[in-house]
């Protein structure tokens, strides 16, 4: 439709399949929002203006109300917070509850940074679909772009586009009023023609045979997951899945006495970490290395009875900080076996709770320095070994202040500094 | 873009700038400021735990004002080092609210003179016996001692009443001679001002109000106090800026620079409550006694409370209310939630300082007289210097860029 149609006064229905509306070009921001006015006011009220950039007015001026993507956001926002929350709760206090650190198992404040996240996620998506739907998208192609001169309205002109089915739309005197208005090379967008409405057979077929297809993954998966096998299971990565190396604790015949763990050679000297001295390090005296067959060997095992090292003030201070710190949560401050995690485990009738022997019974009181130490080191019954935690010297501070903290209970007069006793008082 | 600010508009905008407001009324802000202060003095002496009640009201007011000043700086710093063309027209009254800050520090000299005399009411850190005992204190009194505490405290000052002497002194210079050179070394020296002013507000949050408990630590308190002092200056902008559109004083100053103004305002909002958060938040998590007994003080005997008022008129309201464009336009609306902020700010204030001496919440004359006292002394200063000069830099190279503006 390049030719002017003749006037053809009752001719409004015919039109309509020849044109879809009519486009005007404009050189300047001022020229198009004018002729947007002027159109509004002849009563048409579908244009549209195709700019290079944002023009400030043009929302007023083509009478557009403000879009309710604002309110998807805010949705999107409360949605995802919503969510966040109740998906902490959810997670924390009912499917795996589980207390961490004392805390309550659902708590607002933790479950906020990932509610605030989501916010923004839901309110960016609620933001990124309603943009394209409000904007009509997906669109397979638009009539303008058949126009040569509507391309420039990406560079430096505005096109203002009146659709045909404008309730005030005649497509002789809307072209002349745009022409009137200044438009240039006021041109008619072309109907869609029948055929092209279709979508393509060859689209069709595509789109079901890759719908077919998709479900193939689904359906093996789902066969897979119903069937058993004797087969060993695919193995995508085998290199990994079975490497040429011994793993410890297992048997390996390629050594004449199947361990694949390989003992130290004779004479080997640690690096940086030799530790020779046997009553510092271990608690024992030297040749006493093995391990105890029963309770009544492992008392006359060796174990020293003298401190290796010289005890002073200093020595059972760092032993009673230590003490504090590491053994009085379950030993109690005073050795009684009644530190807090023991007295919260009873009330709460742990049955798999062992309450921590008294230092101050009278099988601990006789048991010499090195079997103390020992204990620290390497634990005994359901008490972990505190080696890695505590250095050497540590532990025998500790075992000092042990010591310390036994005498007390069986202390006399004697042992009171004379300047002190005159202030205490006799107890029953 | 638009062509209707042209030439000849534009020296009506200046010529109009240029009549100044009548600066009559600084004498009734100075004889209330100076009434209210004495009365405050006059009570707080005449009970038996009033000088140490006043000397918190003193410091608690002095911060409230000082931070206006200091959202202020920074507003000016940040317009200047994006070269920002739309907040021109109202960067005169962030000027004078920051050349304002020599008033609240004045006032507040006499705090930092006290700790020569051995004053340990306000700072327990000042207290000999008490360090003596305490080993924490021991450790941290390198730092925490009077000299050096007064000599950091000259230095913020310093530092700040110079840069904001120098900002309105430069603008007002290029008034005169319209030298746009003003304008290009005002936006290459923003960038370290800003660093600057960023390190002297951390501290001096670090020792005016977080040394309050000398044993507490936060490292992320700086940016605390930085973000509440954002919403007070930037709220303060916002009210000036609103009362100017509704008296229509100038045309270069509508409602699209209010309503930027106020989306900073929001955004700064915002920060603050995600900051205020992520302390309370990483302090809960860690649990950690010589954290949580600062938080503790203030969820117990009423303080609580006042946590709950900030949670929700510091940030779930203003965050509501301001949310829509409709609202950030609107005179009306913006001085009522400025105004709200502002009180909202000073009970954050007041919930950080108060705790640390008063068994529960207590407000009387005391905070009130100080209050006044303060806030008028400093608008005394802000309004006589916004009388004394255009109300808007009238020969800056972006006014017309300003004044055009629009928000799209």
């Amino acid at each position: 439709m390049s030719t002017v149609a003749p006037p053809r006064p009752e001719a409004v229905p015919e039109i309509e399949p020849e044109s879809n509306g009519l486009v005007a070009s404009f050189n300047s921001v001022d020229t198009v929002l004018e002729a947007v006015r002027v159109l509004r006011s002849g009563g048409i009220e579908r244009i549209d203006v195709h700019s290079p950039h944002p023009i400030h007015g043009l929302d007023d001026a083509l009478g557009l109300k403000g879009s309710p993507l604002p309110w998807g956001a805010i949705a999107g926002a409360a949605i995802g917070l919503g969510s966040g929350i109740w998906m902490a709760w959810w997670m924390n206090a009912v499917d795996y509850p589980f207390i961490i650190s004392g805390k309550p198992l659902f708590s607002i404040i933790p479950s906020l940074p990932i509610a605030f996240e989501l916010a923004i996620l839901f309110a960016a998506f609620a933001v990124f679909g309603g943009a394209i739907a409000f904007g009509g998208m997906p669109k397979l192609a638009n009539q303008k772009f058949r126009i040569p001169s509507f391309a420039r309205a990406t560079d430096d002109r505005y096109v203002l586009a009146v659709d045909s089915r404008d309730k005030c739309f005649d497509l002789v005197g809307t072209r002349a009023l745009l022409d009137e208005v200044g438009g240039e090379g006021v041109t008619d967008i072309p109907p869609v023609a029948t055929s092209e409405k279709r979508i393509p057979r060859t689209v069709w077929m595509a789109a079901a045979v890759l719908c077919v297809l998709a479900l193939v993954p689904a359906v093996l998966i789902a066969k897979a997951r119903n069937s058993t096998s004797t087969k060993p299971r695919l193995s995508f990565v085998s290199d990994m899945d079975h490497q040429p190396k011994f793993k410890p604790q297992t048997t390996n015949s390629f050594f004449p006495d199947g361990r694949s763990m390989r003992p130290q050679v004779e004479g080997t000297v640690a690096r940086d970490d030799l530790r020779e001295d046997d009553q510092y390090y271990l608690g024992r005296n030297s040749g006493h290395g093995g391990l105890a067959a029963n309770a009544a060997e492992k008392d006359s095992d060796g174990w020293v009875t003298a401190f290796p090292l010289t005890v002073d003030e200093s020595l059972i201070r760092r032993g009673r900080e230590r003490y504090q710190i590491f053994c009085a949560t379950c030993h109690g401050q005073g050795g009684d076996g009644d530190g807090l995690v023991t007295l919260r485990a009873l009330e709460l009738e742990q049955g798999t709770w062992v309450k921590p022997t008294s230092l101050h019974a009278e099988p601990i009181r006789g048991q010499p320095v090195g079997r103390l130490f020992n204990s620290i080191s390497n634990g005994v019954r359901k008490m972990p070994g505190y080696a890695s935690q505590i250095p050497v010297r540590d532990r025998w501070g500790i075992v000092a202040y042990v010591r310390a903290l036994q005498r007390t209970r069986a202390a006399t007069s004697a042992d009171v500094p004379s300047e002190i006793l005159p202030n205490m008082r006799e107890l029953n | 873009m638009a062509s209707t600010a042209g030439p000849e508009n534009l020296d009506q905008i200046r010529a109009a700038a240029m009549l100044r407001i009548s600066g009559q009324r600084v004498a009734t802000p100075a004889v209330l400021g100076g009434c209210a202060l004495a009365t405050a003095l006059t009570v707080a002496l005449m009970s038996q735990d009033g000088p140490r009640r006043l000397a918190h009201a003193w410091l608690l007011n002095g911060w409230f004002t000082l931070s206006i000043s200091l959202g202020a700086l920074f507003f000016i710093g940040l317009q200047h080092l994006v070269r920002a063309g739309w907040s021109v027209t109202v960067r005169r009254v962030a000027e004078v609210l920051g050349a304002s800050i020599s008033n609240p520090l004045i006032l507040m000299a006499p705090l930092a003179l006290l700790l020569f005399f051995g004053y340990c009411g306000l700072f327990p850190w000042n207290d000999g016996e008490l360090v003596a005992s305490d080993r924490i204190l021991q450790n941290k009194s390198t730092y925490l001692n009077a000299p050096f505490f007064a000599v950091r405290a000259v230095f913020y000052a310093g530092t700040w009443v110079f840069i904001a002497r120098w900002y309105l002194k430069a603008s007002c210079r290029q008034d005169q001679n319209g030298d746009t050179k003003t304008t290009t070394r005002l936006e290459s020296r923003s960038a370290p001002i800003l660093l600057l002013l960023g390190v002297t507000v951390t501290f001096a949050a670090f020792d005016w109000l977080m040394s309050l408990d000398p044993h507490w630590f936060s490292t992320i308190f700086g940016i605390y106090a930085f973000s509440g002092a954002m919403v007070a200056g930037l709220s303060v902008i916002a009210i000036i800026v609103a009362v100017m559109i509704r008296r229509r004083i100038t045309e270069a100053i509508n409602c699209e620079h209010l309503h930027d103004v106020v989306k900073l305002l929001y955004g700064m909002n915002c920060f603050w409550a995600y900051i205020a958060f992520s302390q309370y938040m990483l302090i809960w998590y860690a649990n950690i006694p010589e954290e949580t007994v600062w938080l503790k003080l203030r969820q117990e005997q009423g303080w609580d409370g006042m946590q709950t008022i900030l949670a929700v008129g510091h940030f779930i309201v203003p965050f509501l209310v301001l949310m829509p464009r409709a609202a950030k336009r609107n005179t009306v609306v913006v001085i009522a939630m400025s105004m709200g902020l502002l009180a909202m700010h000073w009970v954050d204030l007041y919930w950080i300082i108060y705790p640390q001496f008063a068994d529960s919440p207590a407000f009387g004359l005391i905070e009130v007289a100080t209050g006044i006292g303060f806030v008028a002394l400093f608008f005394m200063l802000a309004i006589k210097m916004l009388c004394s000069a255009p109300i808007i830099p009238i020969r800056d190279p972006r006014l017309t860029e300003s004044v055009t503006h629009v928000v799209p």
